[in-house]
């Protein structure tokens, strides 16, 4: 027999006796004791008693631990993704965050004034980061609430602003009227433009930068009553408002050299006095995540130019979001949620493009660019079924449909931008969530869009 | 092919061949090398350095329960095999007489030491009533989920002390003393829990207690006191009836895992997911419906006893038991993992229109018992919250243990249990102690039902010879109609390997006459046949003692 043949076969013999023996010697070896004890209580201890055993006795039911067996757990590979893991648990055990997340809002800043960190975007296409608020909720003992939040976003958009809440009255229906001052500036990045109309050409994508410095002052009523909570606010508001080229993309500036459009191509920012009046009623159980109620607000302003073009025009806007349950305890919910807004000239006065409705976005037709479709008027509109996966989870399955038109008249059925799409979200304590959602439109094979922000 | 190579080939056949045959042969010297006699104390109560505590937040708890092991035992291949092969891994902690050893996790009490009605009642309790009278505050918990209070009675003992909700009095606490008395009998070490009434007026704080508020911590007042008592459940006379937990001796080491050794512990050799104690907790676990049972309630303590230090292990809390809880417990509880996959794909599946248990509903029986019933109820399908691997590798075996655990308790015993609960209306007390009977019925019936149910052997010797009794679980607790015993008796000489083997016989009764006398060792394989079922063989090993007479020595279910 050749050498190596023999050692192979000797390596093999040798084997099956090793895993013979390392299968059969770890078994029960029995100890030294009598048959089964008798049924009579007197003589027998209640507790395992080690007394009952002399120190010497050694006697096991298996003579050790079993071969290789931590050996054998750790190299495990979810072992290894358990030790990657147990980092990030136990960091968020020791800071409380499941604690806090599990409070009560009124409970989480319970606190009259302080610093909460959480997390927001600057709304469409600005994704999202960290956001540091400073405030205080009752200003020298005089009831005057302030908070000055700052936030930057990964896609470096970013904001600080102010809001001073001054209360005037409450008591019976009205919860409160208070006087808000509101300022902050807001640098937008990069929004896209790809030109007006519901069939501009995604060829003409590019990108242009704004800033936007503003200060207003309202009068904000809410008042309970009728089985929703209503709000009442008018205002009136300072907006300058500059439009820059972008740092480093296409500018629409460039893509639209030619075209008139008001305030890119001519007049690029602007200041614009405004005045606004706003009636809203909210009937939601939760506005998180809604099983049931709805919200309906209309709003109207007018907003004049006073430097940097012919700027004047109304603006029109209805927004209605009703949630039906469809049973008792409404893991199955069917929510329509749907917007329509119109601009119109005053006199001979223009619309700067930065201000016109749009569709393409998470809150309007998802899985489009965002800004994609922009005129004077637009209507959005979002069917969903909802329904509940286990304790913790809900997957909602949409479809979104928008449209673009100069006037509402001009809206038709066959222009419609639709798209469809899915949630998965995750139930927090407190009636918080946590939201996946990834929208298909023929435009996009799909989108995904990640919603922390009602979470912090 | 060569002349070589059919050498080769021949030889390697001829080592393959003698390699089986070795490693058959070893296998079973080492397994005909077991000695016989059966061990009733494991004695892991050796002295050992102090181990550090355990540390375990809830996610580390989840991740592991619900992630980690679950993959784990999905990608375990030899378990797999096991399982097509209808041979899955027996309990490492079982004797001859396929019982539990006391040890520092476990010990044998109603179930093979019958524990009179006064030890019964007295459960894990002693050293007498806490005396609240005079009692002082030493500690103070008043947020969270379950705000609560430690107290030092006039006694010097120390206390634990949880309230009843407002809305539901004796609810927690009647629970949790049930369940613990329950527990106790049933072998596990369990807190000496108590129901103790509280005079608000009586109690003193002590110095120095403080209070976590927010992230600031401040003196406990007795404003605070009569904010938590407001509330808790008080009775007519304005006291509380309180569930007070004595503090358990020693250094608390923290929960012990469900799954592995812990390293720190050299008295620690059965991985705790082969340990019968807590594969049959399962059982017994859900004839209480004691969901709860992540690993954050169970404990080690490190104590001292007989003059050694050792790990004393521990299931802690069982206020969520029966119905119960701070508020009655929800429906799902017992019928579904609170992350629940297969729910989960049934609903994705159906849109949602899979009715789950988590969306049902259950009327509230009394404030005092919550959502307890037994007319759903599917021993085979309880679930707890979270998944216990222990509870995943438990065999038939395992639950036969378990089953007679439970069965051990008379009626007259549980009423005497049940009644430490000192429930106001005795309507609750009915009503718990039918639905526990029912759900043990409803139990035996089915973990009985595909194993040989026959148990309590013991030989009885009269003037016709030798004879074997056994007990019929079935039958003795109204489960079936009679059954047919099919047996077969293998004699061994003493020094010899082969035995003579009788023919199988048949017998309706329950007792199988082995002959005047027994030498050396004696088989007695019997089958349970009832309607169109056949058990497996439990194989009873009688052999005649050193001392003289004979002796029960090895029980094997197969």
């Amino acid at each position: 027999m050749p050498k190596t043949t023999k050692h192979k076969v000797a390596k093999a013999f040798f084997g099956v006796i090793f895993v013979a023996l390392s299968m059969a010697i770890p078994g029960n070896v029995y100890g030294q004791q009598d048959e089964i004890p008798p049924a009579t209580p007197e003589e027998q201890p209640v507790v395992a008693d080690p007394a009952s055993t002399s120190p010497e006795a050694s006697e096991r039911i298996v003579s050790g631990r079993p071969a290789l067996y931590s050996f054998k757990r750790g190299l495990h590979p979810v072992a290894w993704l358990e030790a990657g893991v147990r980092p990030a648990l136990k960091l968020a055990e020791s800071a409380g965050f499941g604690n806090r997340a599990a409070e009560p809002e009124s409970k989480r800043y319970s606190r009259t004034s302080g610093v909460k960190f959480g997390i927001d975007g600057m709304g469409s296409g600005s994704g999202f980061g960290p956001e540091i608020t400073t405030y205080n909720k009752n200003l020298f003992n005089t009831g005057v609430e302030i908070q000055i939040p700052l936030l930057v976003t990964y896609k470096m958009y970013h904001s600080g602003r102010f809001l001073v809440g001054v209360p005037l009255a409450s008591g019976g229906p009205l919860e409160r009227l208070r006087l808000e001052l509101t300022g902050g500036y807001f640098s937008r990045a990069s929004d896209n433009f790809f030109g007006i109309g519901n069939d501009s050409s995604r060829w003409n994508e590019s990108e242009y930068r704004s800033v936007t410095r503003r200060a207003g002052v309202a009068l904000d009523a809410r008042i309970r009553g009728l089985g929703a909570d209503w709000a009442v606010i008018a205002g009136t508001e300072y907006r300058s408002v500059g439009i820059t080229e972008p740092r480093n993309s296409v500018s629409a500036m460039d893509v639209f050299s030619g075209v008139d459009i008001p305030g890119l191509t001519s007049d690029a920012g602007a200041r614009i006095v405004s005045a606004r009046g706003v009636l809203q009623r909210d009937s939601r159980d939760n506005p998180w995540l809604p099983e049931s109620g709805g919200v309906q607000r209309v709003e109207v302003s007018l907003h004049e130019g006073i430097q940097g073009g012919d700027f004047a025009y109304w603006q029109y806007r209805g927004e209605i979001q009703q949630f039906f349950p469809l049973t008792e305890d409404r893991r199955k919910v069917i929510s329509f949620v749907g917007a329509i807004e119109t601009n119109k000239e005053k006199g001979g006065s223009e619309i700067p493009f930065w201000d016109l409705p749009y569709v393409g976005s998470h809150s309007t037709v998802r899985a489009f660019d965002s800004r994609r479709f922009v005129d004077k008027s637009a209507v959005t509109a979002t069917l969903e079924y909802r329904f509940g996966i286990g304790r913790h989870f809900d997957l909602g399955i949409f479809t979104d449909a928008g449209q673009v038109a100069p006037e509402i008249r001009d809206f038709t059925w066959d222009r419609l931008h639709t798209g469809y799409g899915g949630r998965f979200i995750v139930r927090m304590k407190n009636h918080r969530a946590l939201i996946l959602e990834i929208a298909h439109t023929r435009e996009q094979l799909w989108k995904a869009y990640l919603d922390v922000s009602s979470f912090f | 092919m060569s002349a070589h190579s059919f050498k080769t080939m021949r030889l390697k056949n001829r080592s393959f061949i003698t390699s089986v045959v070795l490693f058959l042969g070893i296998a079973w010297c080492v397994q005909a090398a077991q000695p016989s006699e059966v061990l009733w104390v494991d004695n892991d109560f050796r002295s050992i350095p102090e181990p550090k505590a355990r540390a375990l937040g809830f996610y580390t708890a989840f991740f592991s329960s619900e992630a980690s092991e679950r993959w784990k035992k999905a990608t375990d291949i030899p378990r797999w095999v096991r399982s097509l092969a209808g041979s899955p891994r027996k309990a490492a902690n079982v004797n001859l007489a396929d019982e539990v050893p006391d040890s520092s996790w476990y010990t044998n009490r109603h179930a093979l030491r019958h524990m009179t009605i006064e030890q019964l009642v007295k459960g894990p309790n002693h050293g007498g009533d806490p005396d609240f009278t005079h009692a002082t505050i030493t500690k103070a918990k008043v947020e969270g989920v379950t705000p609560g209070l430690q107290v030092t009675d006039n006694k010097g003992e120390n206390y634990l002390i949880k309230f009843d909700n407002k809305s539901y009095p004796e609810l927690q606490s009647g629970a949790e003393v049930i369940s613990t008395k329950i527990l106790y009998a049933a072998g596990y070490n369990v807190p000496q829990n108590y129901i103790g009434y509280l005079n608000p007026d009586q109690l003193e704080i002590k110095d120095g207690v403080e209070i976590t508020s927010g992230k600031d911590k401040r003196p406990f007042t007795r404003d605070d006191l009569e904010r938590m008592l407001q509330k808790a459940a008080h009775r007519p006379d304005g006291t509380y009836r309180v569930l007070a937990s004595k503090l358990l001796k020693g250094t608390s080491k923290g929960p012990f895992a469900y799954v592995g050794l812990r390293t720190d512990d050299p008295n620690d050799l059965i991985p705790h997911e082969h340990r019968r104690e807590l594969r049959g907790l399962r059982v017994i676990a859900s004839w209480i419906n004691h969901w709860d049972l992540k690993e954050m309630n169970t404990l080690d303590m490190y104590v001292e006893e007989g003059g050694r230090k050792f790990l004393r292990h521990y299931l802690i809390d069982f206020g969520s038991t029966l119905g119960g809880g701070k508020t009655p417990m929800e429906y799902f509880h017992g019928r579904e993992y609170e992350v629940d996959g297969s729910s989960i794909l049934k609903e994705l599946a159906t849109l949602g229109f899979y009715v789950t248990p988590d969306e049902k509903n259950a009327p509230l029986v009394f404030p005092e018992v919550g959502i307890f019933s037994a007319e759903d109820f599917k021993p085979a399908d309880w679930k707890p919250s979270f998944h216990v691997m222990p509870f995943d590798n438990m065999t038939d075996e395992d639950a036969f243990w378990a089953t007679r655990v439970i069965l051990s308790f008379t009626n007259d015993e549980l009423l005497n249990i049940v009644n430490t609960a000192e429930y106001t209306r005795p309507e609750a007390t009915d009503y718990i102690l039918r639905t526990l009977l029912e759900r043990r019925r409803l139990i035996a019936a089915h973990w009985l039902e595909h194993v040989n149910p026959i148990s309590n052997f013991a030989l009885d010797v009269g003037q016709e010879g030798i004879a074997l009794k056994f007990n019929d679980l079935m039958v003795e607790h109204d489960l079936a109609g009679p059954a047919e015993y099919r047996y077969q008796v293998t004699s061994v000489s003493q020094g010899t390997k082969d035995g003579h083997r009788s023919k199988e016989m048949t017998t309706s009764t329950r007792r199988i006459p082995l002959g005047p006398a027994v030498a050396g060792e004696t088989r007695v394989k019997i089958w349970t046949t009832r309607e169109d079922f056949s058990s497996h063989p439990v194989t009873v090993y009688v052999r005649n003692k050193p001392g003289g007479g004979y002796g029960i020595s090895r029980i094997e279910r197969s």
